[in-house]
């Protein structure tokens, strides 16, 4: 954690408290959650569902407002959604009547880029997510795997300083998401992408990750920070799953996010 | 069984065309039946009849005013609500208090309205105009509200954070997402406008179509009624197969869902 504390704070979380009500009842979704999120980290946050994450990362993006407490993005309070906050969904939020090239420039094109720069952007993009020869499909002629590419690809190519991920391969096949998260982690790291990943699965935030914040079930709180040891960009599934202090983390983070976590640990706090 | 699987072997058009054929075939007989022309005249005396409007140029013209009035007041009807229903259904709460409002105008029929259009405009175009914009501009903001309604609002989320303000997000994301609703929206309003028409044309008597019908029934020319009834009936099947048919199926074949 201390090499983390020297780069700069980009989005924080102060108090953060949220409220809703459903069927008459006020249910808490999220309570005290203090959070400090450091520009260039890839941080995955893991809960049981209804734990409030898919919340946070609506707060961070603008696209809701807490009860109470703050959310900062660079220090200042953040209100509304903005293009220095990308957001990839876990439903397709990519539009049906357009292109695959229509999508993954739309953001581009809202930031009036000329017409050929945005295009060579959009070109490169198609490259990177391999799929070159499907520029002019709709998104209904591509599989989800490749729907869910265009999404990451559209919030990608206007490079805004974080991009939020709330579960965005949860729709996506088992073999066809091992993929995509290294592919994932390769782009993130060469591009030095700070990420915020929202997932209830275990493995994925622990094979993501820089490091995980644990939230608790209803009201959806802050359980501990795990750090994950560097296992560089080209982490593959085969080597992250042999290595025995990956193993310890999965199990510790599967304890928390249960509720069967013995008194956290101070010594793994600290570390 | 046996018959009626063997029916669904023959091509679409060939069951079809049948049964249109097998209607003039009970109307031919029907006819002979009755064998009085001033009632119900044969098939081939309203296609006689037929033949003379045309020929003596008052069909042909009646159609084209007919059409006009059509077109005419469809597009005024469109370019008034769509802007309005896209407006009124961004707000959860200005649709629930109009909708009531509009439900309940809806439920006075267009005919019934006639005599006070007569009033307001007179023996004129005007009427006719009135009245097709009333029975067309309910079915349409229906539609296209519930084009919208029907939107995934993820799509509007999903373009904020890169950038959408308000005025994107309508072009962007809910003109063309309600694209389904719109279309559905004016093929109602043609099909019920083109009744509207010839409903106007024939008590407001001021011209097309309704105007004809209303001449040849004060001329007790039955055959002229029955040609000018086929001639609106073509009319309007021409214009949903050529034009809005193929327009749905390439709206239904782009938007359609994953």
């Amino acid at each position: 954690m201390i090499q983390l504390n020297e780069r700069k704070p980009i989005l924080q979380a102060i108090n953060l408290r949220h409220e809703y009500e459903a069927r008459g009842q006020k249910i808490v979704a999220l309570q005290d959650v203090n959070l400090t999120i450091n520009a260039g980290d890839f941080v995955t946050v893991v809960g049981p569902s209804g734990c409030g994450k898919s919340t946070l990362a609506k707060i961070f993006a603008g696209l809701g407002t807490p009860t109470s407490g703050e959310a900062l993005y660079a220090g200042k309070p953040i209100k509304g959604a903005s293009s220095e906050r990308g957001m990839v969904f876990q439903e397709l939020a990519v539009l049906p009547w357009r292109t695959v090239v229509g999508n993954i420039g739309h953001g581009l094109e809202i930031a009036g880029m000329p017409k050929a720069e945005r295009e060579q952007r959009v070109a490169e993009l198609v490259r990177l997510i391999g799929l070159e020869g499907f520029e002019k499909k709709y998104p209904s002629e591509l599989s989800g795997g490749m729907r869910q590419r265009v999404a990451v690809a559209r919030t990608w190519a206007t490079r805004p300083p974080v991009i939020l991920m709330d579960e965005p391969f949860a729709a996506v096949d088992a073999i066809t998401r091992l993929t995509l998260q290294e592919e994932l982690i390769r782009l993130a790291r060469t591009t030095k992408q700070t990420v915020v990943f929202i997932t209830h699965s275990v493995e994925e935030a622990v094979f993501l990750g820089d490091y995980i914040v644990a939230m608790s079930s209803r009201p959806g709180r802050v359980l501990e920070i795990v750090p994950v040891p560097d296992m560089g960009i080209n982490r593959t599934w085969e080597q992250m799953i042999r290595d025995p202090r990956i193993e310890a983390i999965v199990s510790r983070v599967f304890e928390l996010v249960r509720g069967r976590a013995v008194a956290p640990s101070t010594e793994r706090q600290h570390a | 069984m046996h018959r009626s699987s063997s029916l669904m072997h023959l091509p679409a058009w060939v069951v079809q065309t049948s049964s249109i054929f097998g209607l003039f075939l009970v109307w031919t007989v029907a006819s002979r039946f009755v064998a009085e022309p001033a009632i119900l005249p044969s098939p081939a005396a309203s296609f006689q009849a037929m033949a003379d409007l045309i020929a003596r140029g008052t069909l042909t013209s009646a159609v084209q005013e007919s059409l006009i009035t059509l077109v005419i007041g469809c597009a005024i009807c469109i370019i008034c609500v769509v802007p309005f229903a896209l407006s009124i259904a961004q707000s959860r709460q200005l649709a629930m208090i109009l909708q009531p409002m509009v439900r309940f105008i809806s439920c006075v029929p267009a005919i019934a309205l006639i005599p006070l259009f007569i009033v307001w405009f007179g023996f004129s175009t005007k009427a006719v105009y009135a009245t097709l914009f009333y029975t067309s501009a309910i079915p349409l903001l229906f539609s296209v509200i519930t084009g919208v309604q029907k939107i995934p609002r993820v799509y509007a989320d999903g373009l904020r954070p890169l950038g959408a303000g308000p005025f994107r997000i309508v072009r962007d994301v809910y003109l063309p997402g309600a694209m389904p609703g719109i279309e559905v929206g004016i093929r109602l309003a043609l099909s019920y406008g083109w009744r509207a028409v010839i409903a106007g044309e024939l008590i407001i008597g001021s011209s097309g179509l309704g105007r004809v019908l209303a001449q040849a029934r004060a001329a007790n020319q039955v055959d002229q009624i029955v040609a000018v009834m086929i001639a609106i009936a073509v009319l309007f099947l021409i214009i949903d197969r050529l034009i809005l048919f193929p327009w749905n199926q390439l709206i239904s074949s782009r938007w359609s869902s994953f």
